[in-house]
């Protein structure tokens, strides 16, 4: 769908589909977009769960390159995925309770799955590759993400590392499932019925979100 | 609990009336403060929409532009959007 000049505003410019069978008849159909390719988290069809990718053209005419047929651990779909800030891995969060990491690169569509486990690393543990690879990644967007995972945290009595270690892995769940959408300066989802947002502050956003004792 | 520096609640123009479920924001614009938000809504009339909120970059806050949702009448079940300029 392309935006146009004149009423309605939106235009369609074709309808997609797998060429492999893959579709949305499960639990629907999540997209995402990095370097010029779309890629679609199918949740049905003859091969699910599957990952198609799909080259962006002129016109937002898509052409398609490959699938990936994957899913979680335990045979998970996902419904939805996100692009780390520097695009070069998506993650898309399964129903089992795993999480997936595809990495991306310029015009190299190549999918490399690494998956963890969702259960939340304690104390002492070693950083999990999927956490160590988000942490690198995020950089700079690392407060802005950190931000995000906060209304969820219940793990103000850590230690400091603990601490991170488990906000770094809210922030992978809870913007993927949640479907946080951060911009500079805020942070925005929807309810049913209306679009909340709040705002990033611009500097140390953990000094000014810091969750009270108790 | 949690304290938020500042928390905006924008109500969704055609709720109930053209559209029953909004579900994914997506920026317009991934850079500076976005530009605007895109909103996919749907499963009520056929028809899905698309509404659009200019994101004010001081207070975060959003709001609605005029005339928005725009329709989409390409089916009723509009659930996930991301988008792309080039």
């Amino acid at each position: 769908m392309k935006v146009i000049g004149t009423s309605p505003l939106l235009s369609v410019v074709s309808n997609y589909f797998s060429p492999d069978g893959d579709t949305a008849s499960n639990l629907g159909l999540g997209i995402t977009i990095s370097g010029g390719y779309l890629y679609a988290n199918y949740t049905g069809g003859t091969t699910s769960p599957a990952i198609g990718v799909w080259k962006i053209g002129a016109g937002c005419t898509l052409t398609f390159v490959r699938h990936l047929v994957t899913g979680g651990l335990n045979g998970g779909i996902s419904d939805g995925m996100a692009v780390t800030p520097t695009g070069n891995s998506w993650r898309p969060p399964y129903g089992d309770g795993s999480v997936g990491s595809y990495a991306t690169g310029a015009g190299n569509t190549l999918l490399s799955p690494r998956r963890s486990p969702q259960e939340t690393p304690s104390e002492g543990e070693p950083i999990p590759e999927v956490l160590r690879s988000l942490r690198t990644e995020l950089g700079q967007s690392l407060e802005i993400s950190l931000v995000r995972t906060l209304p969820n945290s219940t793990s103000r009595k850590l230690a400091p590392m603990g601490y991170w270690l488990r906000l770094l892995r809210m922030v992978e769940l809870e913007a993927l499932v949640l479907g946080w959408t951060a911009t500079a300066s805020s942070l925005a989802r929807t309810t049913s019925s209306s679009m909340s947002s709040i705002v990033i502050p611009d500097s140390k956003p953990l000094s000014r979100l810091t969750p009270l004792p108790g | 609990m949690i304290i938020y520096p500042n928390l905006c609640l924008t109500s969704l123009s055609g709720y109930n009336t053209s559209w029953f479920f909004a579900s994914q924001p997506a920026v317009v614009v991934n850079s500076g403060s976005g530009a605007g938000l895109y909103v996919s809504e749907a499963f009520l009339n056929g028809n899905s929409y698309i509404a659009l909120l200019r994101i004010n970059s001081t207070t975060g806050c959003t709001t609605e532009v005029p005339n928005s949702p725009f329709v989409d009448t390409n089916g009723g079940s509009l659930e996930s959007i991301t988008a792309y300029s080039r």
